[in-house]
């Protein structure tokens, strides 16, 4: 009985999940493995990794994202650094730190098109500042196949969102360690790299993880900027399920097992890593 | 130090905000085109955006969508998040580490199996099927976030009341929700924060004739010839709600930390 009592709150969450998440996850997963002529196989495994769009759409993610999770985490660090102590003003400079939490990541893709497109507000004061001689002078920042604006989109988006999470670590973690290393004469930049960063990535573990995932799985900005000739794998997928042009849904669906597959592998990898540098230094 | 913090803020500062100054700037101008930085005032795109008629229901739309994702995610995660953030049991680490799956694996994974099921179920293309497959991702997250609160939760204070023979429903109304008050706001603003974002997930699923906030913007931008100062206006209509959101409550934000610490948020 007690059992039961204990296992009854779940009971909402489980039927939601079992039916509305796993069972699609199962429909993904046996549709990767129907091929065209109705058999069952893994012959759509065996033709996308000879695909090169899928490859290049892989790889493009995934540089894109772990490009965007390492620039923001660098500048989350900086900037919980700056906040941590009291200061006046601190609550605003909280608020503004945080404000872009609230703005969709679509709503984010769209403001740097305004910004930063040949047309856009940053390429007019460059024109009339006489920095360039039209729009052909203006550098490609969106809709390019380097992702510079995705990378960009996803730095401004997300590096407030680790910001918080450092934050919270500094505040709450004694900064003995850090006073003892500097009473010993160690340096501001070593104490940086020997203290606080062992404290912090640990820490920061899960977030730094959503970031790269959330990156890595959006749709809508690299959809809203990115280029044609390299697409994301989020679009590369929709299309391959939708678009009369390229549609292939038993492939589609390999690319999404498999695609997922390597995020997930990636994940975990990352997250043994940093688990084990803890254990080593007994945090 | 402090000329340093000064700095970096001030950096930092301008970092953040300077990409809504063109948005701000653009929605209030007329036949603003490259190469002109400083336009004439016009306010005629709210207006006409506004005219336009498909923005206000999709902004009613959108703000009913949230608030009802954010209300069944709270009452639907509050008990497990309470037993997950205050017992210890075996299988509570996968457990955990099973709720993060749907924030991790992308969603266009996904969204095409939820259509098919969907379905199957009798839930594609209508409202109660949208807002299931909103829940799916919020749920779980909402729990996580409130184990996280839960954590710091001292259920002393429960069994004290009770022995003073308050009863169940008296304790949790004076007893319980007071103390995570906090927690459950922080929650409950990133839920709708969240799901204002939505746009893939109601595309596949959601009826084409039901739209929010990111089906109608969206399209401005990928399909059609409209100006820069159509899009900034539509763009502040969508990120106002959720900023004003976010600055009513930061209050309670502010004590995020508590969070953060549990290594979640």
């Amino acid at each position: 009985m007690k059992r039961f009592t204990a296992v009854l709150p779940f009971l909402p969450l489980v039927v939601l999940m079992a039916t509305a998440y796993v069972w699609p996850v199962g429909t993904v997963v046996r549709g990767s493995f129907i091929e065209a002529d109705g058999t069952a196989g893994i012959g759509n495994y065996r033709q996308i990794l000879e695909s090169y769009y899928f490859r290049d759409a892989l790889f493009f993610s995934l540089r894109t994202s772990f490009l965007s999770t390492f620039i923001a985490m660098a500048l989350a660090l900086v900037m919980a650094l700056a906040l941590r102590d009291t200061f006046p003003g601190k609550r605003l400079a909280l608020f503004m730190s945080q404000y872009n939490l609230s703005v969709p990541r679509l709503a984010a893709a769209m403001i740097m098109v305004l910004l930063l497109s040949p047309t856009g507000f940053l390429s007019s004061a460059a024109y009339s500042l006489g920095l360039t001689d039209g729009v052909a002078g203006f550098p490609w920042l969106v809709y390019d196949a380097k992702g510079i604006g995705l990378v960009i989109t996803f730095v401004w988006k997300f590096f407030p969102y680790i910001g918080l999470s450092v934050l919270g670590i500094l505040q709450s973690a004694s900064r003995e360690l850090e006073e003892q290393a500097a009473t010993l004469g160690v340096g501001p930049w070593r104490r940086f790299f020997h203290v606080v960063l062992p404290t912090v990535i640990p820490a920061v573990t899960v977030s730094t993880i959503l970031v790269f995932a959330a990156s890595f799985g959006d749709y809508e900005a690299p959809a809203i900027l990115g280029s044609a000739q390299r697409r994301s794998i989020s679009v590369m997928l929709y299309l391959k399920y939708v678009d009369p042009d390229m549609k292939n849904p038993p492939e589609a669906f390999a690319m999404m097992v498999l695609s997922s597959l390597v995020l997930m592998v990636l994940i975990l990898g990352y997250r043994w890593l940093t688990a084990g540098g803890a254990r080593k230094r007994g945090l | 130090m402090k000329r340093a913090r000064g700095l970096i803020l001030a950096v930092a500062g301008i970092v953040l905000l300077f990409p809504l100054a063109p948005l701000l700037l653009w929605s209030f101008t007329t036949y603003w085109r490259w190469p002109v930085v400083w336009p004439n005032f016009d306010g005629g795109h709210w207006l006409r955006l506004i005219a336009d008629g498909r923005i206000l229901p999709a902004l009613g739309n959108s703000l009913l969508l949230s608030t009802l994702i954010t209300c069944f995610a709270l009452a639907l995660s509050f008990f497990p998040a309470k037993i997950l953030g205050t017992r210890n049991f075996r299988g509570k680490r996968l457990l955990e580490l099973l709720l993060l799956v749907p924030a991790f694996i992308p969603q266009i994974s996904v969204v095409f199996g939820m259509q098919q099921v969907f379905m199957k179920l009798g839930l594609y293309s209508n409202f109660p099927g949208t807002l299931t497959a909103n829940l799916v991702f919020y749920v779980p997250y909402a729990t996580l976030l409130l184990a996280a609160v839960f954590e710091d939760y001292d259920i002393a204070l429960e069994e004290q009341s009770r022995t003073l023979g308050v009863g169940r429903l008296k304790t949790m109304v004076f007893v319980t929700l007071p103390a995570v008050r906090s927690g459950i706001i922080v929650t409950g603003v990133f839920c709708f924060i969240g799901s204002w974002a939505v746009y893939l997930l109601n595309n596949v699923v959601a009826s084409p004739r039901f739209h929010t906030l990111p089906g109608v913007i969206f399209p401005l931008v990928s399909v059609g010839n409209n100006s820069y100062s159509t899009i900034a206006t539509a763009i502040i209509i969508y990120i106002l709600p959720v900023l004003f959101l976010l600055f009513i409550t930061s209050k309670a934000l502010a004590s995020a930390g508590n969070l953060t610490k549990h290594n979640i948020l």
